[in-house]
């Protein structure tokens, strides 16, 4: 027993991997928080894939880890401002224009990345990830990244907090909430990018969304909902590196399911979801509120 | 329970100095539908303005074009002397309870220190303070012990005195308040225009959009009466006529009894018409 949990760790590309798990569980949480909170789940979901583009441009330029990681994030604000303008001044309903800014990026970024030479490779470890031979280069671009988006976190949170509850309210007290907003999806982009190595742009989502609303089913504060996240998205990033491991599977689709399992039981056992531990105790289940 | 409405227009201060609202012609709306037109209306400090009007009368805008949310497409705003951007630090705003999210994870207590945002840079900007100061704000409502819970287990009286301290906390000298009393029972609604009231009496401007015309008659130095346009200005006493309700709120409105107290029903009428509607 002791063998097959401590197995895995003795390869450097198991360790690298779970470094880069816990960077994306920092990123993705502290990020994840606000899109869980504020139903921004698809245009996050948006922004991650409409990245691939800048992304795709950088990468064909020749550009390294932190050119790609800029050209992502120039992407992701591209999208949010799209989708605002189209919102706004289109009168589109606002998943249209999500859906649409969406569709063009992504397949923009695919139709680029068709260009290099060996497509099927490339594309391949954007989609799925391939956490198991990340090089040190883009060990080092994650967490910089994800120190840059705890960051801004922590420098705007009173900005990132008013803008989320009361927009209307925030911009009367003289917030720059256009701006707010449209940083946060920058940011929802960098965690992105943090993303992509460990489990590649398609589930890119899984790793924003699923460990900050399991956090969220069971604490009631933003910065709770973040430090939950971060330790339930490190719990699925172990997890699934086992089942990656001694199950000879990819570890970013496991590390995913593991995040998804890992909310289902929450919302089972919590009052917040069918809250089988208050029956359990003969307690009356608390009203939804 | 009644204070009569001349009393209260003794208390008004008569020095014309700084006005504290001056709205001069206002023009404003969404996008190209102009949703108020030509409003005017001046307010000297200390004074407490009820805003009547039916649903969809631009109560709501004219108290988002005072906040600086809309801008003037024509006239001029000046609040305490200022541009409206000017004077945010002196201006309390509180938007209609129903506009917010009241599922979102927060305690009151973080909610209420909200109303203290100022833009700040530097390390001004982990200054701490603010919990003992929304705590004030919440003590002044008689609602200290909500600090710590969520906003979502709140009722409605509770919502709107969460909202008013939010709007309270920063002591300004001006407060916008969207229908503070809407879906309050009458001890809570009486209350809180009590309170209204006295801070009023102790130096506050107050402007406050309602349904509520006995209210406003008992309570307020002015009645603004707005159906898109301006249709009367001035103190209850004037303004709360038959004729007037009958014009600002289109036939709605049930006036019972006429002579110095009016008891006037019915605004509400329009809420249910929407109801039905859907």
């Amino acid at each position: 027993m002791i063998d097959w949990l401590a197995d895995p760790w003795h390869f450097e590309f198991m360790r690298r991997a779970l470094l880069a798990g816990a960077l994306v569980a920092l990123a993705g949480s502290v990020v994840g928080a606000f899109v869980v909170v504020k139903g921004l789940a698809f245009l996050s979901d948006a922004v991650a894939h409409s990245s691939l583009a800048g992304a795709a441009i950088a990468f064909l330029a020749g550009g390294g880890s932190i050119a790609i990681s800029i050209g992502a994030a120039l992407a992701a604000a591209a999208t949010a401002v799209s989708v605002s303008f189209l919102t706004h001044r289109g009168q589109l309903r606002e998943d249209t224009a999500i859906a649409l800014v969406f569709a063009g990026l992504f397949g923009l970024g695919i139709l680029l990345i068709s260009r290099a030479r060996n497509y099927a490779l490339e594309l391949n470890s954007f989609f799925v990830g391939n956490i198991l031979t990340v090089p040190t280069e883009d060990l080092v671009v994650m967490g910089v990244l994800a120190g840059v988006v705890l960051a801004i976190t922590l420098v705007f949170y009173r900005e990132l907090l008013f803008t989320a509850y009361d927009p209307t309210m925030a911009a009367a007290t003289g917030v720059p909430v256009a701006l707010v907003q449209t940083g946060l999806m920058i940011m929802v982009a960098l965690a992105a990018v943090v993303a992509f190595r460990l489990v590649g742009v398609v589930l890119v989502m899984a790793m924003l969304v699923a460990p900050a609303a399991t956090a969220a089913l069971l604490v009631r504060r933003i910065p709770l909902i973040m430090a939950g996240g971060v330790v339930i998205g490190l719990a699925a990033t172990v997890v699934g590196l086992y089942a990656s491991f001694h199950g000879d599977v990819a570890a970013g689709p496991a590390i995913v399911l593991a995040a998804v399992a890992l909310f289902a039981i929450a919302f089972v056992l919590s009052p917040r979801g069918l809250g089988v531990i208050g029956h359990l105790r003969g307690g009356a289940r608390p009203a939804f509120g | 329970m009644s204070t009569s409405s001349a009393e209260s227009h003794t208390a008004l201060p008569t020095s014309r100095g700084a006005l504290a609202v001056e709205v001069t012609s206002l023009t404003t709306g969404y996008r190209d539908q102009v949703a108020i037109a030509d409003v005017s209306l001046a307010l000297e400090p200390g004074t407490f303005l009820g805003l009547l009007g039916p649903n969809g009368s631009g109560k709501s805008t004219l108290l988002k074009a005072l906040v600086g949310l809309l801008p003037a497409w024509e006239g001029s705003i000046r609040l305490l002397g200022m541009p409206p951007q000017e004077a945010r630090s002196r201006v309390g705003y509180m938007p209609q309870a129903e506009d917010l999210d009241w599922t979102f994870p927060a305690t009151v207590q973080e909610v209420v220190a909200m109303g203290l945002y100022q833009r700040s840079f530097g390390f001004r900007r982990f200054r701490r303070g603010s919990d003992e100061r929304a705590r004030a704000a919440l003590e002044r409502l008689s609602v200290a012990d909500l600090a710590t819970r969520q906003i979502g287990e709140l009722s409605g009286g509770q919502q709107r005195r969460v909202l008013l301290a939010r709007a309270l906390v920063k002591e300004p000298d001006l407060l916008l308040l969207d229908e503070p009393t809407a879906g309050l029972d009458a001890p809570s609604e009486r209350g809180l225009l009590d309170l209204l009231r006295e801070l009023a009496n102790q130096g506050k401007t107050i402007l406050a959009s309602t349904h509520d015309i006995t209210c406003v008659n008992e309570r307020c130095d002015y009645a603004l009466c707005l159906n898109r346009s301006v249709i009367a200005f001035g103190p209850p006493v004037e303004v709360i006529t038959e004729e007037t309700l009958d014009r600002t709120f289109d036939g709605h409105v049930l006036v019972l009894g006429r002579s110095g107290q009016q008891l006037a029903v019915a605004p509400h009428v329009q809420h249910d018409h929407a109801r039905t509607r859907d």
